[in-house]
């Protein structure tokens, strides 16, 4: 959505974009591939070729997130189009329907062993599919300065999500433990449980600080000037969130990991979402280079 | 550095307090036990479609756009936006989450 805000045509903005923020259609964004370590972003390998007036995309995709759903109009895929340039600007961001002939759901994921229906994670396949050369997104071997551009107020709220999962997560716990009793007491005059909620209060509002602190920094300074605050809420936010449900679920025992509480989906997502959109590593790596070049004053 | 809840996001809060308390958290377990069903895959409850458009009548929709957005945004700062706490609350839009991808649409990827 903020991709076709930011970087779309006119043209591209009345086709996808409006319908897409009326709640109409669908999206999905394509980055990640099967056969090589997409953690490093430059190793993707869909070949997108111009031939004419139109692109043609050979390669493979998946967990390709929101795919699967027949809402899903169309996808933003990520590839190489140009492999004589530099390595930051070989690849290019392109608008395929999910109707164009030669692409293919192979399957849909399933992610600890769940489907995520109704949006779904998709294995996908493309095999020569063509699309016309107005459906590029701001030219080609601009993919990275997208990929980029993309992750400012997403990531903050994306990490605004996982405050208040956890957040729910508290809440839970703090009502499990008064109303159980084991042992002769209620949980909660158990020093252990104690600690536990105090660890998750810190741990909660210490990211919910962060998230503000991100959120006023890139109103005040812009996207590229919070870069840094951006790359500690996705380190921080998914592994505070795993932390403070999985507390959770131990208090609760056995219904905490039953679908009678939220906690299952909450804790298996704060998990997915340390490898989704960057692994920790990646993003710890980034703000050591930022936090270096801060310190060094450039 | 201070982050003081201004007027209007405390006003949004208020009204988004109301609508989760009136149309999304009775509807969560609902929406889990239908997604969750082998029947229903890839679809989404029959009232899904109506609670969207009952959260643009209310003015609490695409909320998460920021205002440098324009023309498609509704004009909310980053730090407006950070401080909807019940909207962070609910967010659990995530995939199969309980739901309120509502005011969120497609936060998670786009």
């Amino acid at each position: 959505m903020e991709v076709l805000a930011k970087y779309g045509t006119s043209d591209q903005q009345k086709d996808w974009l409006e319908p897409l923020l009326a709640g109409e259609i669908r999206s999905a964004y394509a980055m990640t591939e099967p056969d090589v370590a997409s953690s490093d972003a430059t190793n993707m390998e869909l070949e997108i070729r111009r031939d004419g007036d139109e692109y043609v995309l050979n390669g493979k995709k998946w967990w390709t997130t929101g795919v699967i759903t027949p809402k899903c109009k169309f996808m933003l895929v990520m590839g190489k189009s140009n492999p004589e340039n530099s390595r930051h600007t070989q690849h290019s961001t392109i608008i395929v329907p999910t109707d164009a002939k030669g692409f293919e759901i192979i399957r849909p994921l399933r992610a600890f062993g769940e489907y995520h229906s109704p949006g779904g994670e998709g294995d996908v396949i493309f095999k020569n599919v063509r699309v016309p050369v107005t459906n590029l997104i701001l030219g080609e071997g601009r993919g990275f300065e997208i990929a980029q551009g993309r992750l400012g107020p997403g990531r903050f709220q994306y990490a605004m999500m996982f405050v208040g999962m956890a957040q729910r997560s508290l809440e839970l716990m703090c009502e499990r433990a008064q109303s159980r009793v084991a042992f002769g007491e209620a949980l909660i005059k158990k020093t252990s449980v104690q600690h536990e909620i105090a660890k998750s209060r810190c741990d909660i509002e210490q990211c919910r600080l962060l998230v503000l602190a991100a959120a006023e920094k890139m109103d005040k300074y812009g996207i590229d000037a919070a870069r840094d605050y951006i790359s500690m809420l996705k380190i921080v936010a998914p592994k505070m969130c795993e932390d403070v449900s999985s507390r959770a679920i131990q208090i609760f025992g056995g219904m905490g990991v039953s679908q009678d509480t939220p906690l299952a989906h909450i804790f298996t997502t704060s998990r997915f979402c340390r490898i989704a959109d960057g692994p920790d590593e990646v993003h710890m790596s980034q703000l050591a280079k930022l936090t270096i070049r801060s310190l060094s004053g450039n | 550095m201070g982050f003081e809840i201004n007027d209007k996001a405390k006003q949004i809060n208020e009204r988004l307090e109301a609508f989760m308390g009136e149309h999304i958290y009775p509807r969560e377990k609902d929406y889990d036990e239908f997604t969750s069903n082998q029947e229903n895959l890839w679809q989404y409850p029959d009232w899904y479609e109506d609670l969207k458009k009952e959260a643009k009548r209310q003015n609490l929709w695409n909320l998460f756009l920021p205002k440098e957005y324009a023309p498609w945004s509704p004009g909310l700062t980053n730090l407006e936006i950070a401080s909807l706490l019940k909207l962070c609350l609910s967010l659990l839009g995530l995939n199969k989450f309980l739901i309120v991808m509502l005011l969120i649409e497609a936060i998670w990827k786009y």
